[in-house]
Formats: structure tokens, sequence, C-alpha cells
């Protein structure tokens, strides 16, 4: 176990409290539960909950959330990537509060969507099947050694509707808006710290500091700004990341408002795990009221790793 | 990646190939004539099934990279006409000829990687060519292998490929 660094800990503390600190630290000893999605392309989740029984494999299934299952029973290490089942893509190994962007999005099969930051495609894959494989979506990474991961997830999951490019988020946010070409819908799932995955990379610890939160901040800013040009009248942006750092997830949201303040709509959203607001205020700046509507997913609240997510509508 | 977008003519060559050797359902022959196919590369034809002219794809790649589109649905090769693993899995349930039920230990030889010996049972009925493969317990496609009359050689993709799996050692089954 790495340790915590003093910065880290009063950060977590001077935004939840020490007390509700301790309990999601306490987190950092545990693995969350191996959860897996459906993949509709290939499978209905009857099937599949046929196989896991077969298998004696205890599970749970988390109500509105249809075609995820977490697994109770203690597995051996890559046990549920070792099924007939993952190998023919008939389910996609997945934290559940990875599940919720995607659903907060409600992507359509008449739709223009982007995926902005792609890999792995956990999010990709959810997005094709909720659009019955159909419609129109870009998948992008900068990463070019993470668009291979992403290529053969998509073809393990049987995606056919989608074009993968490899650029700078910028960039192609950039090419799409001089052809006058806008999307209806667009994820930015954010590089991040991470925070939210020490419970599965407590590496994380070693690597926390705060330039690096600075970092990222700055580049998020600038994706979802840039996704923000991007999107049609009326359409829909929806950020995430698995990071817990306020200059990471309300303040970027806050940048997006005080950058568009006629052209924008926070949406509350309503998705099936236990949510907390976003803050109204951080280190002396207080925030939008419509900063509330976003949602915060705190490990020590569901027991997956923790999220932030936030639904913007594009409005004039 | 290249993008050389298929004309009806090459398309429905295609087809006519998996209609006669798979004896493929209409709904198959249905659902991919909607679809636009392209060719990546010499050998390998991909299928997309978003709404996307690929017409355009030319034009976008001019500035911006596109490294992947669609599903790798076939290749030709040494005469024959490959269904890709993922391409199986998609559309080997419309297939009515050319499929074989292996037994669960054929099931894991093939996760291992080993050519298949055919029981003679197994080989009425079945061309020699690509023919497509299914486990015996829920029939869950696995792909593909080339039948030489004889035995069937894997293409199970390393990447499928399982080093340690053990189809028998499920709870509650022999």
């Amino acid at each position: 176990m790495y340790e915590m660094k003093k910065e880290f800990k009063e950060r977590i503390e001077k935004q939840i409290g020490k007390r509700d600190a301790e309990k999601f630290f306490d987190t950092f000893k545990q693995r969350t539960r191996k959860a897996f999605r459906v993949n509709t392309i290939k499978a209905n989740s009857e099937d599949i909950k046929e196989r896991i029984k077969e298998r004696g494999w205890k599970f749970r299934q988390i109500p509105g959330l249809n075609g995820a299952f977490i697994i109770d029973t203690e597995l051996n290490p890559g046990e549920l990537g070792k099924t007939i089942e993952h190998n023919i893509g008939g389910y996609y190994i997945q934290e559940i509060t990875s599940m919720l962007p995607a659903l907060a999005l409600n992507p359509q099969e008449n739709e223009k969507v982007l995926d902005l930051c792609a890999a792995p495609g956990s999010k990709t894959t959810q997005i094709a099947a909720l659009m019955n494989n159909k419609g129109i979506l870009f998948a992008n990474e900068v990463r070019k050694d993470r668009v291979n991961i992403l290529s053969t997830n998509l073809e393990r999951c049987g995606v056919a509707n989608t074009i993968v490019t490899n650029s700078d988020g910028l960039r192609i946010c950039k090419f799409f808006r001089e052809n006058k070409y806008l999307f209806d819908k667009i994820l930015v799932d954010a590089p991040c710290s991470g925070e939210g995955t020490i419970m599965n990379d407590p590496s994380i610890l070693r690597t926390w500091n705060p330039n690096m939160i600075k970092k990222f901040s700055r580049i998020q800013k600038g994706l979802i700004e840039s996704a923000f040009n991007t999107l049609v009248v009326g359409g829909t942006l929806v950020y995430s990341t698995c990071t817990l750092e306020v200059e990471e997830d309300e303040e970027v949201i806050q940048y997006l408002i005080d950058k568009f303040p006629k052209q924008i709509k926070v949406e509350k959203i309503s998705l099936p795990l236990k949510s907390r607001s976003g803050l109204k205020e951080w280190d002396n700046k207080k925030f939008d009221k419509e900063i509330l509507n976003c949602a915060k997913f705190w490990p020590q609240d569901n027991g997956s790793e923790g999220f932030f997510i936030a639904r913007i509508r594009k409005i004039e | 990646m290249e993008f050389k977008i298929l004309g009806r003519d090459e398309k429905k060559k295609i087809i006519e190939y998996f209609r006669n050797f798979y004896d493929l359902e209409e709904k198959f022959i249905k659902e991919i004539m909607s679809m636009q196919l392209f060719a990546s590369g010499k050998e390998k034809i991909r299928i997309y099934s978003g709404a996307l002219d690929l017409a355009n794809i030319p034009k976008i790649q001019k500035e911006i990279v596109v490294s992947n589109a669609g599903l790798y649905l076939i290749k030709n090769e040494n005469g024959y006409t490959r269904l890709s693993f993922d391409g199986a899995t998609m559309f080997g349930k419309y297939a009515r000829k050319n499929v074989v039920v292996l037994s669960e230990e054929q099931v894991e030889d093939l996760f291992l990687g080993y050519t298949l010996l055919f029981e003679e049972e197994q080989k009425k009925g079945l061309d020699k060519g690509f023919i497509i493969l299914k486990e015996p317990r829920h029939k869950e496609i696995l792909g593909v292998g080339l039948f030489n009359g004889n035995e069937l050689l894997n293409y199970l993709p390393k990447e499928r490929r399982i080093s340690s799996f053990e189809y028998h050692k499920i709870p509650g089954q022999k």
C-alpha cells in the first residue's frame, strides 16, 4: 500500500469533511467487485445471466442499470476475461460507475455522436450498443498506442457503426467545425488524475501531485470548450472524469459556464447509483448554482470507482 | 487506412459466395446489403453499418488520421473467402450449411490453438473451406476453421486463444 500524501489527504478532508474522508480512505484497502456490462450487439442479459448461474458465480444486478452485473464470488485473476462469453464479445468488463456517462448521454440510433477521448473503448462500445449499431459514431483517441486496444475492443464487441480517428481532441473538433459538421451528442470522458480509481490502482497515490491536477485541468478546459463548439444547438455534451478533484470537475464546468453563459444549461441527471451534487464553492470561489446539477459518485457510497458526470445542453 | 468502397456488383459477388457456401438466411442478405462494404488493403473487406457515406472518408483523411472503420468481415486468401472471427459471431447465426458443432474436447483444443481432427459424423455435409464452428453447450459461434476434408486447421486469432482454457471445469457440468 502506498502512503497517502499530506496534501492529498487535506484536500479530500476539505471537500467532504474528516469523517467522510476516512470512509473514502478506507476504500483504498479494498478492491471493487468485478463487474461487467452485457454487450447487446452480440448477447442478451437473460442468456448471460444463465451462464453465470451455470458457473455457480454469485452476482447482483442494479435496478435501472440494465445488463450490468456485479460478481460477488471471489474470482481468480483474469478469470472473468477467460470465458467463452467474454471472448466472443458477449460482455465487457467495466466498473459500474464507468457505465453511467453513456447512460447520461443517451445516444439514439439516428444521431451523430462523437466520443472524443475513446480508448480503451468501454464507453464507445456501450454507446454503439445503445445506438443499435446504427447512426454516426466517431471514436477519437489521441494516443496512437491506445488506438489499437480501442479497435480490438470494438471488433470483439461487433461494433460496425464507428469511425476510429487518431487525433488531438482540439484538432479534430476544429476540423469538424471548419467543415460545418456538428454533433448531436458528444462525450468528453477526459484524461484525468484518476483518483477515483485508487481502489483498483493504488499507485495513483504515489504519482498524485498538485501540479498534475493543474495540468489536467488545463487540458480538460480546452477539450470541453472545443467539444461544446462542435455541438449543434439543442445538442448534449456529457463531461466525465474518474477523478474527484474539484479543479478537474466542478471548476471545468464553471469555466464553460463563464465562457458561454447564455448558451449553457447544466441538466440535472438521474442515474441509478448514489451520487452527490457538485460543490457550491471551492478555495473561496463560488460556483454557479447550475454546478449543483453535476453528479459526483464517491467510492464509499457505491463500492465502485469514483466518477464525476455533468450533462450540458447547448441552448442557444 | 486504405478505403476502397465496394460497388454493388462486388458486394453481390461476396454475398452470393456466402449465400451458396453457408446457405444463409435471407435476413442476413438483406442486413448486409443495407450496409457499406469496403476494402482495406489487398485482402481484407470491412463492413460499416453507420449512416456516414464512406465516400467522405478520403476528405477526412487529408487532415485527420482515420485508423479504422466498421468491422473486419472477411479476408480473401489462398483462393478462399474467410469470415473473420467477429464477422462469424455476428452473422454466422444465419448459416444453415457448413456449420459444425464441436465436442467439448475440441473446444478446449481450439482455444489452445491445436488442429482439430473430426469424427466421421462431424464431416457429413461439410464442404472443403472455412467452416463455422459452434460450441456444444449453448451453440455459441467460435469463428471459423479451414476444413480440408479430414481435419480442421485452427484459425482462431492468437488474441482470442486462452492458454489455460478448461471447458470442463465449470461447476455443475460434467
